[in-house]
């Protein structure tokens, strides 16, 4: 066995060597694409080498290759440093020797690249040598000294802190924030007490810094010591976040009911966090006490428990005089709300306490709204269709259509707007009889816009243009024109022949409307409909002109214009003033 | 029980409630610049309901960042921060431009913005070696942060700022603004509410940048900090294309400063992927290469849950595409939004399904949460766990084998070399 894995290493050792050191040429090419592909290929190398499917053995084959070659003299940039970045993967303590020794390289970044390797290398022997380096009292820039500072912070090196305390008392801005970082990260009890110690003598962002190095250690202790008074608000905000975190209940509970508001931000953070029911219904007991500026986050706080015991404490805030604090008590009852939410929701009418109300998951709220919108309060009636339209409640749109048709006019507007919103293309014929029926009125207007918003959504727009026109035989010249328009707003394609079908009408009126609204398309798929018509003989010149000035407005949006069209448009032309307005057209465009 | 004063309720201010739940540096006597347009003429609101800003990193990214920030009258933008002189006294001018006075303040190093008692909140638009830096260092001054994607470079380092932020009770965005797109909510509610079915199979159209390839050194241009540039990353000689903000490659073509596609595209599909599975607080378990198996495409895959392959043609030619037992979806930018059946997207969402919360406007909410405190939509640990994603898939692309995740515990099994690309060590002096 022992023969065998001696073997495997020698074997890997072998090819590792050759491998790397076929790469050396490479790497140090003056050719820039051979040592790219060079460095891909000695970063496979070691990623093969150190796979838990490699051989035993292979990993440390290469990389003491690789330690040998850094002993040679090889260009810094291209080879060294590849070689270095790649130890700092995959080297173990067979490297420790060579990288301390890089630590002593004259060149700045080979030192900084083997502190780096070293810092990330698993073994023991590579925290001794930072420590040892650390220790050294030889002279050293502060980029150095910071780096084996924050290197031994980062491997969480025991016993540490003793080295590093020392360079809290640093002049220089680097060491003093590594010093301050490292004792975080190592949170070992000489390092705390040094960083509470050295709290007394900064100010500012340094003081920032020790304070979250501190705060990092999630120690009670730390945190009820800076919760004392004397300290700031900000800090002690932090501090009692920390200590509501670790079972602080009485002091998050007495934070909350005497202030000041920074604190009391703090406990509702904790409830967020710590998501636990005491603290929720502490939140929940003081929430209108709170001031407005608060109450929002107080709100998200209840809205984030999901749990509509709350819901009584938050619907007095749906009146209070803030509007955003309105507006998050309905945000927070469309999570926790329950039916006995509605009147409130529904006095307070703002759009958030109506999405609130369409998304409530609680029983009775469908039936109470249902109710609500049969009644003949047409206010309340239009706030329970739209609510119930948010529901989703397909089921409801020939109730829908029947309000539509009621009195008043909020509730059947917000009906046919409901209908827009659940309804699909078999809704359509309907509601072009609502359209026709009611002519004379706004309400046609709304019925307009939903049928526009249904066909535009469909998955199947020429059946959706084959219903509308459909319905306009025996329709009114208004009716029709109405339909017209829809077709028109949808942009499709398919709306094209009917248009076109109307430009040809001998109703006169319907023909030119029918004009109108195609001169107004508005994109160059009309254009061709658009020249065919304008070229018609039985085309009266005002059509003509009209469809021809539709016909240039499009070409000028081109960003290159469609010579082809652009040539039979100035064939069609019947006047010398369209030939120059093409013609003025086409040279812009060159 | 730690005794307390009982004391008055402090006086309440828009800025000393943001500061409540930050730690703050002592406040800093520079005065809040105040033109006569924003003492309520001209339509401004008040300077003390304005959210005050610091903008950093000027590249291409911040173009729409800094002309909404400068447009809204909501916010009002006192500090701005790049490496490159010319991009932050340009910014400078035209903030200054913009509210006629000249107190727009310009720094080269962040940690000045952060030293200011005055500024509410941070936008960290910079290339992604900085993000989470950055973010660290404006949550432990008391500051909110807009941090574009992905989050983070390293897993690890997104795992702090995650905890970071919890700690210090800070609000922050992750620029991943597809969740704040209609068609995208639309799509993840159908995946969410089970309307295709089980789904077995996710599309995600990334693309590819170049590799990112050795450069020539070339001199460093006068007023460009390069050190700071370079960061917390290894040193490389200075060339123009490293350090290009360009969609197409310079930096973001290096794997020193983000993952590559899997990061940049990566951060806003996977994102989408992850809220469509509810899994905003988790993630797959199984990341795997090109040629594994024999997959054409690399990928990754969840515990009982569907396979996600990157740069798949799909049958919608979407963006991103899911497909169900039940039925399909594909979705992209611009209210791209099909279905099969066709008929899906149409129908509404019953009240005992579950609704995303609405959003139409990835700043907007994120000033909205400034002043509620509430969650935003792309919070921090969402933020992490998609960033998580992106880098796990470049590294199992990078080491051309699979990875096994645990995204309880965030750790790679079985693979101590791959387990070392959680974090990369950091170059001195810059530390987290």
């Amino acid at each position: 066995m022992f023969k065998k894995s001696l073997l495997t290493a020698l074997l890997m050792a072998a090819v590792s060597q050759a491998a790397v050191k076929e790469l050396i040429p490479h790497l140090a090419s003056d050719n820039l694409e051979t040592q790219t592909q060079a460095r891909l290929e000695l970063l496979a190398a070691c990623s093969q080498a150190s796979a838990p499917d490699a051989a035993d053995g292979a990993r440390e084959a290469i990389c003491r290759e690789m330690c040998a070659l850094l002993a040679g003299d090889y260009p810094v940039v291209s080879v060294v440093l590849p070689v270095l970045d790649n130890l700092g993967r995959i080297a173990g303590e067979e490297s420790v020797d060579t990288l301390e020794q890089l630590l002593a390289h004259p060149d700045e970044h080979i030192r900084d690249a083997a502190r780096r390797a070293l810092s990330a290398n698993p073994s023991p022997k590579a925290g001794q040598v930072l420590g040892a380096q650390l220790m050294m009292r030889n002279p050293r820039d502060a980029r150095t000294t910071a780096g084996l500072i924050v290197a031994l912070g980062e491997r969480r090196q025991a016993g540490a802190s003793k080295l590093i305390a020392d360079d809290l008392g640093s002049a220089d801005e680097v060491v003093f924030i590594a010093a301050v970082k490292a004792l975080g990260l190592l949170n070992e009890d000489a390092g705390v007490r040094a960083l509470a110690e050295v709290r007394a003598k900064e100010q500012g962002f340094r003081l920032a810094e020790v304070n979250a190095a501190l705060f990092s250690t999630d120690r009670t202790a730390v945190f009820e010591k800076l919760y004392a008074e004397k300290e700031p608000i900000e800090v002690r905000a932090v501090a009692l976040l920390g200590l509501a975190m670790n079972n602080g209940m009485n002091v998050a509970a007495d934070a909350l009911a005497s202030g000041p508001v920074a604190l009391q931000a703090a406990v509702i953070e904790a409830a967020v966090q710590r998501k636990q029911p005491e603290l929720y219904r502490l939140v929940a007991t003081r929430l209108e006490t709170l001031s407005p500026a608060l109450q929002p986050q107080a709100l998200g706080a209840l809205e984030f428990s999901g749990s509509s015991a709350y819901a009584a404490s938050v619907e007095p805030l749906l009146k209070s005089d803030n509007v955003l604090v309105q507006d998050c008590a309905s945000s927070a009852l469309a999570r926790i709300g329950t039916a006995a939410s509605i009147p409130a929701l529904m006095d307070n009418g703002r759009p958030e306490a109506l999405r609130a109300l369409g998304v409530m998951n609680a029983e009775g709220v469908d039936r109470a709204l249902e109710k609500i919108a049969a009644s003949k309060d047409d206010a309340a009636s239009a706030a329970a269709i739209e609510a119930l339209a948010i529901r989703g409640r397909r089921d409801l749109v020939p109730a829908f259509f029947t309000y539509a048709d009621g009195k008043g006019r909020a509730a059947p507007k917000a009906a046919v707007e409901a209908i827009g919103q659940v309804g699909d293309i078999a809704v359509l014929e309907q509601l072009a009889g609502l359209m026709m029926a009611k002519e004379a009125s706004p309400l046609s207007r709304d019925v307009l816009n939903t049928i526009v918003a249904i066909m535009r959504r469909s998955s199947d727009p020429a059946k959706a243009v084959d219903i509308l026109v459909a319905q306009m035989s025996g329709a009114s010249p208004r009716s029709q024109a109405n339909i017209l328009q829809a077709l028109v707003q949808t942009g499709s394609q398919e709306a094209l022949k009917p248009l076109a079908d109307a430009c040809r009408s001998n109703d006169e009126s319907l023909q030119k409307l029918a004009v109108k609204l195609l001169a107004g398309w508005k994109s160059a798929d009309g254009i061709p409909t658009m020249l065919e018509l304008a070229g018609e003989e039985t085309m009266s010149m005002p059509n003509h002109v009209n469809l021809m000035r539709g016909v240039s407005r499009l070409l000028a949006a081109q960003r290159r214009v469609d010579k082809t069209l652009a040539k039979q448009a100035l064939d069609t032309c019947r006047r010398a003033e369209e030939v120059e307005m093409f013609q003025a057209i086409l040279e812009k465009k060159k | 029980m730690t005794m307390m004063k009982k004391t008055d309720k402090a006086p309440i201010s828009r800025r000393n409630l943001l500061r409540s739940s930050g730690v703050a540096v002592a406040a800093v006597a520079a005065p809040t610049v105040i033109p006569s347009s924003a003492l309520g003429f001209g339509g401004f609101t008040a300077p003390s309901e304005r959210i005050t800003l610091g903008m950093i990193g000027f590249g291409l990214m911040m173009r729409g960042h800094f002309s909404r920030n400068l447009g809204d009258k909501s916010v009002q933008i006192l500090a701005v921060c790049d490496v490159d002189k010319k991009k932050r006294e340009a910014a400078r001018d035209a903030v200054n431009q913009k509210y006629g006075n000249n107190d727009c303040a310009c720094y080269n190093e962040h940690e000045k913005i952060m030293e200011r008692g005055d500024i509410d909140a941070c936008f960290v638009i910079t290339p992604d070696h900085w993000h989470v830096p950055i973010s660290l260092d404006a949550i432990r001054t008391g500051k909110d942060v807009y941090v574009e994607k992905p989050m983070s470079l390293t897993i690890r380092e997104g795992r702090l700022l995650a905890d970071t932020a919890r700690r210090h009770g800070a609000i922050l965005q992750v620029g991943s603004q597809q969740r704040s797109e209609s068609s995208f909510g639309k799509a993840v509610e159908m995946v969410r509410n089970g309307w295709i079915g089980k789904v077995h199979t996710i599309y995600a159209r990334l693309g590819r940048f170049p590799d990112g390839v050795v450069l020539p050194e070339q001199p460093i241009p006068e007023g460009f900090d390069y050190d700071r540039w370079l960061g917390p990353t290894p040193w490389f000689p200075y060339n123009a294309n490293r350090v290009k903000g360009n969609y197409g490659g310079g930096w973001r073509s290096y794997w020193e400063y983000g993952a590559r596609k899997n990061g940049d595209w990566g951060a806003h599909h996977y994102d989408i992927i992850q809220w469509a599975l509810g899994m905003d607080h988790s993630g797959p378990e199984f990341f795997f290469p090109i040629g594994y198996n024999g997959s054409e495409y690399q990928g990754y895959k969840y515990k009982n849950g569907p396979t996600i392959y990157r740069d798949h043609p799909g049958k919608f030619g979407s963006m991103i595409e899911f497909y169900g037992d039940k039925g399909s979806i594909g979705v992209g930018r611009n209210g791209d939004l099909k279905t099969n059946p066709t008929e899906l997207k149409n129908a509404p969402l019953s009240p005992s399904e579950i609704h995303l919360s609405a959003t139409e406007s990835h700043h907007q909410n994120f000033l909205d949460a400034i002043r509620t405190r509430k969650r935003t939509i792309a919070d921090v640990e969402i933020g992490h766990r998609t960033a998580t994603i992106c880098h796990l898939s470049a590294i199992s692309e990078r080491l051309n084998r699979p990875i096994n995740w645990n995204p309880e515990t965030e750790e790679i099994i079985g693979d101590a070399e791959a387990s070392k690309w959680l974090d990369r060590p950091r170059r001195a002096p810059y530390t987290l």
